[in-house]
């Protein structure tokens, strides 16, 4: 297992090489000329030409991406054209919160989605079933800006008890302000989880393995997470870890809703700007996150179904 | 019914064959909504009295009534002609996000989780895709390519495929171990039979299941790109540019985001139940609940 | 103006000396509101959609807006944009022949840190501004700037420029001989009425009251923080909710609701911007045509548009200039007559219209609701427009190219004097061909070139008068409304002034 996941963090640097070049040359196909941004409308052409040289742009596009490996390989990220400090500097200033954003709203997606999966399998087709499936309809159908703002207008405003937006300055403020748009993304990430735990838990409940361990005379409860709930969580886990680049693209909306200093924020605005340096940055970083969680989705998967790990690791 | 060696269940392998009896509810009652929908798409703009796109500045914010079902939006356009004009344009970017990416994603899937060597460049090219922030790259594709449906299609195409090439992929590495894949492959029959007579059937149903998801998500998609103003371009009435453009007056006039919410919910949910339907139809026989 | 206020008398005074100076030049009515805090102390919390660049030159609106609360130039706007205050400088001088510019520093001066400024601080300050790459300022090839005493700066220029104190004096900040430049854009040392304790870059910024600002006893909050609120709608919810003190952007659909909200205020103000559509004159041949774009103008509701998308917010615009010095108030907008629009196309070269599209920013529900109106409105006289939105970054590059046909846009003057703004929009100033349009008029030309030499302010005046009539009967571009900014404030802050330019002048802002 160890090995196992050695050679999957270590395929992480070519991957991350893959993600550099193409996000590299992505960044400045799109038209836009950074240095005009920042100068403004009054830019005469030689302060432009100038700045562009500061900058480094007006090289061949292969000596700027050279010069950026070499960078890279010394742990360089570069340095931002908006902000005037280095990228990797403003990437941690960010990582915090979006961290804490993304395990927030994993931890809700997670809980909502469990919980309401399994009652929805063991109450089959009857009322808490119907009630269930229909909220998840509707969280899958609603768009998450709209749903913020909803949540934003009833909880911030009308009931009050909770902050509009902004990420707080300690811990127990941070938990309060990212409540809501953690469970915004999870109210979209949640019917994800129920659909496929659902299905997979009916299919195991009726399977023969279960009655027979029924009829041993186990009892329900060990009957249900030994038997049904460990091997339906496979595809809940796959699920989650498919859709994670989902969860970290919907920081993007969310934190602009909600005002949180992340880094889909800092990706917002930086691609705005056309600030290459920090994008290339929250780029990596981006990638890194999803990589990170979906090794440790394949892991916890290899875990729980021995098939699988067997597959995996020949 | 049988067990195989590690106790734990074999899949519906020998059973290929469904037994028509009673159709579940859910797909029953997602084909009509389905079908509903359809009709809606087809017919219901040449049965519209008023012009969806026609703007009436000295009657604007009217709620539902006086001629005008479901009100009128800030330009005076009344609401219901413009969610029943959406209605084909919401489906259009369903169909056309999720046919392509589930036919190759699943064939893609497949094919890795039969071909070791495939598998290996597949995943990481998964990886590769994935890691990108969408919204990035469909920036990228939009500025160099330009706004509107098609290139949204293309972005989409893009990226999309790579779910459902994961879960059919892990779905096939957890089913060739078994028996009778084995045996097929030992009898000599060739890996594509084998593919589409054997694999395919057991291991579709997680991705239809996905598939309807997604059809949900792409409409949201595009939901999301009218939002930041690089799908489909005014005045052209779909679904969530309208909840977009509603958002400004959640306040005075909700029922210009709350109509097409509602219009969202309803197909959607008519494709989630089909799915369901679906998936409950391809599974094994239960003998008892 | 409050009259019974003490220190209006004094001023008053002061401004009648400041005329009579040589050549003009020279303090006109102040905006120091007569020199009390109500209430000293507190903290604002201010909420921007989008954050400072940096704090040493002014790239974009943001940054403009925000730069003056650290920054002390000699000069700066007064509050309505009608003349200028004196700031780091008591009194200035123009020669008569507009190239030597003298200011008189006030005395007890000093930086943040409690250093004194001389004029030596001055040249320095200048001479490192010209020099910097990220610093897009206007100052001429040639230009001197010397101390001839630590009280007395002096510019020397190589040309004549009428207006250059107005133009460009109030941009520039003076920091402390041999800093770097550069680390001004961070941690500026100067001495406007903040000092900047501490930057969240695109988060928040932390603003200090300065002890040693000029203009005691202001300001009188203690604290100012401007914390970055991308979200209209969500700033809304925060002055509602008193999360935040000031959100500088409303969405106008807002207003009403905003306004019923207890312990809110929704005061507007007038600014130098306006919105209009930029048309491409080489792209699209068709608008060469003086007839059809007379026709476009024509055509246009535009009190529909002021009431439908901006609910009421705003006027029609009646000229090329924004509500500048030499804004000219009795012209007549274009009215709203179809048929004669009509006509004007049946005369023109395209009686059977033609096809084109506008670019708009994608997400932005003004640009685009203006733009569906008159892609309704044009249809009628057989232009087909279609719309395109496109994001921001994407439109900026699409237009400097000159990449577009229409172009949905707004546009605001940063000085007073609307010389350097005029130069931009229909003078083909900087070699763009008029703000990237290709229009060209050679009689307006001509009189431009008269305008950049003339200083008396009575011919100036009709000069512009002569252009805006001449560039109106020419309707370069298709125009929409000058634009009034709408805040919401909080009811217990109190001295909140916006003037025209939006700079924040935060020092005179109490809290009850």
């Amino acid at each position: 297992m160890i090995r196992f996941i050695s050679v999957r963090i270590l395929q992480l640097i070519p991957l991350g090489f893959g993600i550099t070049v193409v996000m590299f040359f992505l960044i400045r196909i799109v038209p836009g000329d950074p240095a005009k941004m920042a100068l403004g409308v009054w830019a005469t052409p030689e302060k432009v030409a100038r700045l562009r040289a500061d900058w480094g742009l007006d090289r061949p596009l292969w000596d700027q991406y050279l010069t950026f490996l070499n960078q890279l390989f010394h742990g360089d990220l570069g340095y931002s054209y908006f902000y005037r400090k280095p990228a990797a500097e403003i990437v941690l200033e960010r990582l915090p919160p979006e961290l804490f954003l993304i395990a927030y709203a994993l931890a809700l997606t997670i809980l909502v989605g469990v919980t309401l999966g399994v009652v929805a399998a063991l109450r089959r087709e009857r009322l808490p079933d119907h009630l269930i499936r229909g909220v998840m309809m509707a969280g899958l159908s609603l768009p998450a800006y709209w749903m913020g703002i909803i949540l934003l207008l009833f909880f911030g405003l009308w009931l009050r008890i909770l902050p509009v937006g902004g990420y707080g300055d300690s811990f127990p403020d941070h938990l309060l302000s990212l409540f809501l748009p953690a469970l915004t993304i999870a109210l979209g990430m949640a019917p994800l989880v129920i659909r496929a735990l659902r299905a997979s838990l009916i299919e195991t409940l009726q399977a023969d393995h279960v009655d027979m361990a029924r009829s041993k005379g186990l009892p329900q409860f060990v009957v249900l997470v030994r038997h049904v709930i460990r091997p339906a969580l496979i595809p809940t886990v796959t699920v989650l870890g498919i859709n994670i680049g989902l969860l970290i693209g919907s920081t993007l909306i969310i934190e602009s809703v909600f005002a949180i200093p992340g880094l889909g924020n800092l990706m917002v605005s930086a691609v705005s700007s056309r600030d290459f340096p920090v994008v290339q940055a929250v780029t990596l970083n981006f990638a890194v996150l999803v990589v990170a969680i979906n090794l440790l989705t394949d892991v916890v998967v290899a875990y729980l179904d021995p098939r699988a790990r067997q597959a995996m690791l020949a | 019914m049988s067990v195989d060696v590690a106790g734990q269940p074999t899949l519906w392998l020998a059973r290929s064959r469904v037994r028509i009896g009673a159709l579940p509810g859910s797909l029953v009652l997602g084909l009509s909504i389905t079908a509903l929908t359809v009709a809606v798409a087809l017919l219901g703009p040449h049965l519209l009295r008023q012009d969806p796109i026609e703007m009436n500045l000295h009657r604007t914010l009217l709620p539902p009534g006086q001629g005008h079902v479901l009100g009128t939006d800030n330009f005076g356009r009344d609401v219901f002609s413009r969610i029943v004009s959406g209605t084909s344009i919401d489906l259009q970017f369903g169909l056309f996000c999720v046919l392509p990416t589930f036919v190759t994603g699943t064939l893609l899937g497949a094919v890795a989780g039969l071909n070791r060597w495939f598998d290996a460049v597949l995943m990481r090219v998964l990886d590769l895709v994935v890691a990108f922030p969408f919204y990035v790259v469909i920036i990228a594709i939009i500025a160099v390519l330009g706004p509107g449906v098609t290139n949204m299609y293309i972005a989409v195409m893009v990226w999309g495929w790579a779910s459902y090439s994961r879960v059919v992929r892990n779905e096939v590495l957890v089913v060739k171990g078994l028996d009778y894949i084995s045996a097929a492959t030992v009898l000599g029959l060739p890996t594509l039979r084998v593919m589409f007579k054997h694999l395919l059937p057991n291991v579709i149903v997680q991705p239809l299941v996905l598939a309807t998801t997604n059809f949900t998500a792409y409409v949201l998609l595009g939901s999301a790109l009218g939002f930041l103003g690089l799908g489909v371009q005014p005045p052209t009435p779909e679904w969530g540019v309208m909840i977009g453009e509603g958002r400004d007056f959640l306040g005075q006039a909700p029922w210009i985001s709350i109509f097409p919410g509602l219009a969202i919910l309803t197909v959607c949910s008519g494709w989630i139940l089909l799915g369901d339907g679906l998936s409950d139809l391809l599974r094994p026989e239960i003998s008892r609940k | 103006m409050d009259l019974r206020r003490p220190g209006f008398a004094a001023a008053l005074l002061a401004a009648v000396m400041g005329l009579s100076a040589c050549a003009g030049g020279g303090p006109t009515t102040t905006n120091q509101a007569g020199g009390a805090c109500p209430n000293k102390g507190g903290k604002l919390t201010f909420a921007r959609t989008a954050d400072v660049s940096n704090w040493a030159t002014q790239a974009n609106n943001p940054t403009i807006w925000a730069w003056p609360l650290v920054n002390l130039p000699l000069v700066r706007n007064n509050k309505d944009a009608s003349g200028l205050d004196a700031a780091a400088a008591k009194s200035w001088e123009t020669s008569s022949d507009y190239r030597t510019f003298t200011f008189h520093l006030r005395d007890g001066l000093k930086f943040s840190n409690g250093a004194p400024i001389t004029s030596a601080d001055a040249v320095d300050s200048f001479q490192s501004a010209m020099a910097d790459p990220g610093y897009a300022g206007n100052f001429p090839d040639g230009t001197v700037f010397s101390a001839p005493d630590a009280r007395t700066f002096v510019i020397k220029l190589k040309d004549p420029q009428p207006a250059f104190v107005e133009n460009l004096l109030s941009q520039v900040g003076i920091y402390p001989k041999g800093s770097k430049f550069a680390d001004m854009y961070t941690k500026p040392l100067s001495s406007g009425p903040f000092i900047l304790a501490d930057w969240q870059k695109g988060v928040k910024a932390v603003l200090k009251r300065n002890p040693n600002y000029w203009n005691q006893p202001y300001p009188c909050l203690d604290e100012v923080d401007l914390v970055v609120v991308g979200d209209s709608n969500t700033q809304s919810l925060q002055v509602q909710a008193g999360q935040v003190d000031i959100a500088e952007e409303i969405p106008p659909s807002q207003i009403a609701s905003l306004k019923s909200a207890s312990g809110v205020t929704v005061p507007t103000f007038p600014t130098l911007a306006m919105s209009l559509i930029r048309l491409q004159k080489t792209k699209q041949p068709a608008f060469q045509d003086k007839n059809v774009r007379l026709a476009m103008n024509y055509a246009i509701d535009k009190e529909a548009i002021i009431k439908t998308v901006l609910f009421g917010v705003g006027a029609p615009v009646n000229s090329v200039l924004p509500r500048t010095k030499f804004w000219d108030k009795s012209n007549s907008p274009y009215p709203y007559d179809v048929a004669k629009a009509k006509q004007l196309m049946a005369q023109s070269k395209y009686p059977n219209g033609f096809k084109t599209t506008v670019l708009t920013a994608s997400g932005d529900s003004v640009e685009n609701g203006i733009a569906t109106v008159v892609k309704q409105q044009l249809a009628v006289i057989g232009i087909d427009v279609t719309i395109q939105q496109v994001e921001a970054g994407t439109k900026f590059q699409l237009r400097n190219d000159k990449k577009y046909e229409m172009f949905m846009t707004n546009t605001s003057a940063d000085q007073i004097d609307p010389e350097v703004f005029f130069w931009f929009c229909c003078a083909e100033g900087y070699n763009i061909g008029s703000a990237w349009t290709d229009y060209h008029n050679q009689q307006v030309d001509d009189v431009f070139a008269q305008i950049q030499k003339e200083g008396d302010p009575t011919k100036r005046a009709a000069l512009f008068k002569q252009e805006q009539d001449l560039t109106w009967a020419d309707a370069p571009d298709l125009y929409i409304n000058f634009i009034d900014a709408t805040l919401a404030i909080r009811s217990n802050v109190k001295g909140f002034i916006l003037p025209p330019t939006r700079h924040h002048y935060l020092e005179f802002v109490y809290k009850t």
